[in-house]
């Protein structure tokens, strides 16, 4: 029996590109308020999973049921529920933070949307570069950046695909602070994130998967794992 | 098309305007290659009026068709710079919306190449253009952009894009260049067009709506792959 109002419902899920299988089966719950870090080795279909869920991608055989609508029958409705922040940022390097952010709340019909999207780019700490051209942005402010834009719409579920690659130390730092405090913030938000960074996933979570070769191989609360063998394990079930 | 589908797509029109004016990479080129071009065939051709007023359809349908595969391209390779079109297709907005709103964009941006280029043609080739000549080229650059917009769409995620792009786009347009070249010859003759290019004319028409409905329907799945 679960004891959270679920949000995200995976069964049986598989995604074939022609002969190669990057998702097998998959069957995962996921209710309100976790932070759910998912690991995994390259190729695992990590970012596969995500993309489905983010509607960017049909799934092959299986159901997911976002919210209660299920993701096939109706893309529209399950659209405004989900922010992602992929490798890439989707922001128009010749568009300023502020029209950036004022066309992806137009596209979403976010109401007030000067108000909102000054209220995200606060919480990025981006306010003094609010009116400068991305292009004129770092990889670590384009990343925080890219975070506010997935907020904009106030989504319930948050989807992260490998946010500390490409980040110096001091800026993956930055990021899972503000990761943290954005959960903190709306504590009902699912967060749903891959990465390859053990220690900082780990610190995240309140729920750790792992995926190798498009099965799960490990579900695991985080507060039922031992830091100090965390790597070990991790090493055990991708081995 | 209700009022919040007209909402959403001039605001995709809107950042297809502001991107494309703040780095003005697709404009420039296009016009420098249609300047260029209309010189090199002046020099290379020296006709008399009579003469130019025989090849000025073809000479202006050339320049406009490959100044606009230069604009086609630069259109998708922008959303692909940071997986913006990944950000569109999250967003809970039709396809086609998408779709139109790039159509527009490239049709607005070439139309701007072709007002600027045919007073160049006039004065380089010593040759009247009626006004007839106008809702020919916009019914063109129509069926132009159209076509254009899913064949660049198909084309953007591939390692040729520069080259598949023509090879794919130009056979397509064949019909459309024939109906666009009499149209805009029979205009350039001074003929009344519902008359002497009406043939002509719903060629060009009937491509219009063929692509724009085609596409419309078939971006979704073009965007998936």
């Amino acid at each position: 029996m679960l004891n959270y109002f679920v949000m995200i419902q995976i069964e049986n899920l598989s995604k074939r590109f022609g002969a190669q299988h990057a998702l097998r089966g998959l069957t995962l719950t996921i209710g309100e308020g976790e932070v759910v870090a998912l690991f995994g080795p390259n190729g695992a279909g990590k970012t596969t999973l995500l993309k489905i869920l983010a509607t960017l991608s049909r799934p092959s055989d299986g159901r997911v049921t976002i919210q209660g609508h299920e993701l096939t029958a109706a893309w529209t409705e399950v659209r405004r529920h989900i922010g992602l922040v992929s490798h890439q940022s989707f922001l128009y390097p010749d568009l300023t933070a502020q029209e950036n952010l004022a066309f992806y709340a137009r596209l979403y019909s976010v109401p007030n949307a000067e108000a909102r999207a000054r209220e995200v780019v606060g919480w990025v700490d981006l306010l003094p570069r609010y009116r400068d051209p991305v292009r004129a942005y770092s990889r670590g402010m384009l990343q925080r950046l890219s975070i506010a834009r997935a907020l904009l719409h106030d989504p319930q579920m948050l989807l992260l695909d490998e946010p500390h690659s490409g980040l110096d130390e001091a800026a993956a730092e930055r990021l899972n602070a503000l990761l943290a405090r954005i959960h903190a913030e709306e504590p009902r938000r699912i967060t749903l994130m891959t990465t390859h960074d053990l220690d900082r996933g780990l610190a995240l979570a309140t729920r750790v998967l792992i995926l190798r070769r498009g099965r799960l191989v490990f579900d695991q609360p985080r507060a039922a794992l031992d830091s100090a063998q965390w790597r070990n394990t991790y090493l055990e079930q991708v081995a | 098309m209700n009022a919040p589908y007209l909402r959403l797509l001039g605001t995709l029109v809107w950042k297809e305007l502001v991107a494309e004016w703040r780095s003005r990479e697709a404009l420039s080129a296009m016009f420098l290659f249609a300047a260029t071009s209309l010189l090199i065939f002046n020099f290379a051709l020296d006709l008399s009026p009579v003469a130019a007023q025989d090849v000025a359809p073809g000479i202006l349908w050339v320049t406009f068709v490959f100044a606009g595969l230069l604009g086609l391209n630069r259109s998708f390779q922008r959303e692909r710079d940071q997986s913006s079109i990944e950000g569109l297709m999250m967003a809970p907005v039709g396809r086609s919306a998408i779709y139109l709103a790039k159509l527009a964009g490239n049709f607005l941006f070439l139309l701007v190449i072709e007002v600027i280029a045919l007073p160049i043609m006039t004065a380089l080739f010593n040759l009247a253009l009626p006004w007839t000549v106008l809702p020919v080229l916009v019914l063109g650059t129509i069926g132009f952009s159209a076509a254009g917009t899913i064949f660049a769409a198909m084309a953007v995620n591939t390692r040729l894009r520069d080259v598949l792009l023509p090879l794919m786009l130009l056979p397509v347009l064949v019909p459309l260049l024939i109906g666009a070249v009499q149209a805009t010859g029979a205009a350039i003759q001074g003929l009344p067009l519902l008359e002497e290019a009406r043939s002509a004319l719903a060629l060009i028409v009937a491509f219009d709506v063929i692509f724009i409905t085609l596409s419309v329907l078939l971006f979704e799945y073009v965007l998936e792959q």
